[in-house]
């Protein structure tokens, strides 16, 4: 059992009845529906060698017994998972959960069958689930901390992005002081013009100098304030801009370090996205919008004091219509949240669509689909329209009523300050310095009714990339994690390995290949043989068992020790934007030039590469030249070759390519490959031929093993997946 | 071409008069007769809807473990008696689909959203990511939500919740 199950234990042993004294369980499994309904209490099913009990609400419901005639299967269904009892050919079930607890039935399974059958109990039998501190609810495997997505502290993304700004705090402070200073000076203008108006204007001075002196004051002023603020952007720039490009490398260094199946989660647009779009979000955010709130609240603050100690009861009636005001944007705020939202959608939408007829235009084309297109296009560009006149309409309503509701101290102060004047209790001046210090309160007033939007943006974006960020690498490297030089040696013992829980796509497989051998792996579309490259390159790790590199487990090798001496031609050639040239030196940058074209003439693609009119110059990839599937290939292959491995992977390397072609390129890597451990799968067994050995995969695991003519006499799998394609050959060519 | 398809592939139509199925343990299993009259009991037998968001009690693949297809049933209306309550059943088992009767709560932040539903097979708590992306909508009014450990949640009719339930997924529909 494991820790929590003997929390379980512990918590449900008063209820257990029939059990003797001091028997631990083997296994204990929550599940959560009982009678087709969902119970918001666990429920427990309780496994003992020989029987299991069913504890539900507190009460044993149900004991059968168990015995080495049964087997117990977990199943995966839709928006559920059921554990089934199979005894004597007939399944019956044990008990059944919403997915929450997925993981826990298959693990569960799998040890109870491993009890019957007295096999000794491997890793993934005894896998520590973990749950939520707070909630209880199992963890999934990618989240790192001891804490669900519903029960995540989101705040910790705010002290992250707080970690992130730490090179650059200097800036960040230098700015706060810039804008202190600026407030500053904003807020002397008033008293300057209080002065010209109630010295100069209204006793008619004429005394020039001084007058002058004002007014070259207030260009100062002002003049200054601009310049402080250019030079406070530009620092403020300067900072985010640093942020940002730090964030943007933790993020994409993150993704490199992250497993195959980690990134296979998402689409690369979903990646690509968090890497530029939402951190674009976060520098627009600290450039544009956080100099804005900073500066609108500290004007809100020293004028909002400044009122005050002037004339407290003329504050208090500036400020009346603002929970006005605030009160409208709150009730609308809703609505409004609700109309962009609609409008990002329809946007998205607009752009989705965009994106899949671009993206497919040949076979838009090549269908006569494009009225078909147009129509489509046009209906949800006219929904945009739609909403986007729908929203335009209601704010140039909602705008200016709310703006009005804001300016209505205004009418106040003119009514107030009239009287006080007509009294002699305050003068034009001082009029002035209010009238202006008004003005400057309600921006602030203006700015905070929209700003909740703009951190729920913020906060949205943020979250998004330190979701990635913090994402727990489940390949990693060990630590110590050794480098050596590879000889060739691959042993693969007792692997087993699925890309989810509830299907092994190989089970218990084990191999030995020595350094210099050269392997073909055969067997039908799906049987798992790309797996077991993926998981020699290791960009899985098994579920159990282990494969041996030269004597080392490869979990203990580094991966990039591992993988530089592995050369891979995969089914997918991809090549990067850029030339052939350097798509071949990828693997070898410090080739050079002699080398590159060795490995490309070894590879058969020197002789088409010489025809192209650019030659090895030759721009490919996106936007690029268009290369057939043989040819890309081909370069693939050169890459692989230029790379010098001493374990090459072939995963149907050379299947695009023409039979010539592939008896040339075949006789070159005779010669490679003489040195060097060989793993090669193709469908076209011919390949296959001078394979030191062949591994035939079937149903999971390894059927049959032997060189091309031991298995041709053996007359099994592999002798009748040639028979098949010599039939076909013949079918061909009559 | 789709004549051509009609003669190369062939489907088998499972009815009453060609097939039955019977219990076998807390499952089905299926006897086919074929048409020269030989009878065959396949055992147990899995069942998946070819459509399971739009069409519920037709187009049903009758399937054995390793997902060889014995055959279809065009509808739950070709079999009666206790073929079909079993065919019901053992669907009711593998889609298990709870249908959301009122939303009690509806919270997003950074945009995860915490639900609590009141459905019946009983009050659900879960989270979705993505909220937006993760309610499909289907035909005119019927949706689906997808949460974050991999269940279903049904809304047959968003239009027939309360007016607060409906308030609270308006933004996303």
């Amino acid at each position: 059992m494991t820790e929590y199950e003997y929390k379980v234990y512990e918590k449900i042993k008063p209820n257990l009845t029939d059990i003797e004294n001091g028997e631990l369980p083997a296994a204990i499994l929550s599940y959560d529906i009982s009678s087709k309904k969902i119970s918001d209490e666990d429920m427990f099913a309780v496994f003992y060698k020989d029987r299991f009990f069913l504890v539900e609400n507190g009460k044993t419901v149900s004991c059968r017994q168990i015995g080495p005639d049964c087997r117990f299967e977990a199943k995966m269904l839709l928006g559920c998972v059921q554990l089934e009892l199979i005894k004597c050919n007939e399944a019956t079930i044990v008990c059944r959960s919403t997915m929450k607890h997925k993981t826990e039935f298959f693990v569960i399974a799998g040890r109870l069958c491993a009890i019957l059958e007295g096999r000794p109990l491997r890793e993934e039998n005894i896998q520590v689930m973990r749950f939520c501190v707070k909630c209880g609810r199992p963890l999934s495997k990618d989240i790192e901390g001891d804490r669900c997505l519903r029960c995540m502290d989101k705040r910790k993304y705010v002290k992250k992005l707080w970690e992130v700004m730490t090179g650059s705090k200097a800036y960040i402070f230098l700015s706060m002081v810039l804008f202190f200073v600026v407030t500053g000076v904003n807020l002397l203008a008033p008293q300057i013009q209080r002065i010209l108006v109630d010295e100069y204007i209204t006793p008619r001075n004429r005394d020039v100098l001084p007058f002058v002196f004002i007014v070259l004051s207030m260009f100062g002023i002002n003049l200054l304030s601009r310049l402080i603020g250019i030079l406070r952007s530009r620092i403020l720039i300067k900072a985010s801009t640093d942020v940002i490009t730090r964030l943007r490398s933790i993020v994409f260094e993150k993704v490199q370090k992250l497993s195959v199946a980690s990134v296979s989660r998402r689409t690369a647009g979903n990646i690509m996205h968090r890497v530029t779009g939402d951190t674009t979000t976060i520098q627009n955010f600290m450039t544009n919008e956080i100099p804005g709130i900073i500066e609108q609240l500290l004007m809100f603050l020293s004028v909002g004091i400044i009122l005050f100690v002037y004339d407290w009861k003329l504050a208090l009636l500036i400020i009346l219509p603002m929970p006005l005001a605030i009160a409208a944007h709150r009730i609308f705020r809703n609505r409004t949240r609700k109309m962009y939202r609609r409008q990002w959608q329809v946007g998205d939408q607009v752009q989705t669509l965009l994106h899949d007829i671009f993206s497919g235009i040949r076979v838009v084309k090549s269908f006569g689909m494009e009225a078909y297109e147009n129509r489509r296009f046009e209906k949800e560009t006219d929904e945009e329209c739609r909403i986007r006149i729908r929203n335009e309409r209601f704010f140039a309503v909602f705008s200016p009523i709310v703006n009005f509701l804001m300016g209505m101290g205004e009418f106040v102060l003119l009514y107030y300050v009239g009287n006080k004047i007509i009294s002699g209790e305050m003068t034009l001046g001082e009029m002035a310095v209010f009238s202006t210090y008004v003005s400057l309160i309600y921006g602030p007033m203006r700015i905070f009714a929209n700003i909740t939007r703009q951190l729920t943006m913020l906060m949205v974006a943020v979250a998004r990339v330190f979701e990635i960020v913090d994402e727990k690498i489940d390949v990693d490297d060990a630590v110590g994690a050794i480098k050596f030089k590879i000889k060739g040696n691959i042993e693969i013992e007792h692997v087993t390995f699925g890309y989810d829980e509830s299907k092994e796509v190989l089970k218990d497989i084990s191999l030995s290949i020595k350094p210099g051998e050269m392997i073909g792996v055969v067997g039908r579309s799906g049987v798992g043989k790309s797996t077991l490259i993926n998981l020699i390159m290791r960009m899985y790790d098994v579920s159990d068992g282990r494969i041996l590199i030269d004597g080392h487990d490869i979990r203990e090798i580094s991966q990039e020790c591992l993988r530089s001496q592995i050369g891979a031609v995969l089914q997918e050639t991809f090549l990067f934007s850029g030339s052939i040239y350097d798509n071949i030196a990828y693997a070898k940058p410090d080739a050079d030039r002699e080398e590159v074209i060795r490995a490309a003439k070894l590879a058969g693609a020197h002789s088409f590469i010489v025809k192209l009119p650019d030659a090895y110059n030759t721009y490919v990839g996106e936007r690029g030249y268009t290369l057939s599937g043989g040819e890309r290939q081909r370069i693939s292959i050169a890459r692989a070759l230029l790379h010098d491995p001493r374990i090459l992977i072939l995963d149907e390397a050379t299947a695009s390519l023409d039979t010539e072609t592939e008896k040339q390129i075949q006789d070159a890597l005779s010669n490679l490959i003489a040195d060097r451990t060989t793993i090669a799968i193709a469908h076209r067994l011919s390949t296959l031929r001078n394979a030191t050995k062949i591994v035939v995969l079937d149903g999971a695991g390894v059927a049959e093993v032997g060189t091309h003519d031991a298995l041709m006499r053996k007359k099994g799998i592999y002798f009748g997946l040639v028979m098949a394609q010599r039939q076909m050959s013949k079918m061909r060519v009559e | 071409m789709a004549t051509a398809i009609n003669n190369v592939v062939k489907i088998i139509y499972l009815n009453k008069n060609n097939a039955s199925f019977y219990k076998t343990g807390d499952f089905i299993g299926m006897r086919f007769t074929n048409e020269s009259g030989e009878q065959t009991d396949f055992g147990r037998v899995y069942l998946h809807r070819l459509f399971p968001y739009t069409e519920l009690w037709t187009n049903i693949s009758v399937m054995n473990k390793d997902s060889e297809e014995y055959g279809l049933i065009a509808s739950i209306d070709d079999f009666d008696g206790e073929s079909a309550e079993l065919i019901k059943n053992e669907l009711s088992i593998k889609y298990f689909i709870p249908k959301i009767k009122s939303i009690l709560m509806l919270k997003e932040k950074f945009g995860f959203s915490s639900w609590k539903v009141n459905t019946d097979v009983g009050v659900v708590t879960f989270t979705v990511r993505d909220t937006y992306r993760s309610m499909i909508k289907i035909g005119e009014s019927r949706i689906y939500v997808l949460d974050n450990d991999g269940n279903r949640y049904e809304i047959e009719d968003y239009n027939k919740l309360d007016k607060k339930s409906y308030k609270k997924i308006e933004l996303y529909i």
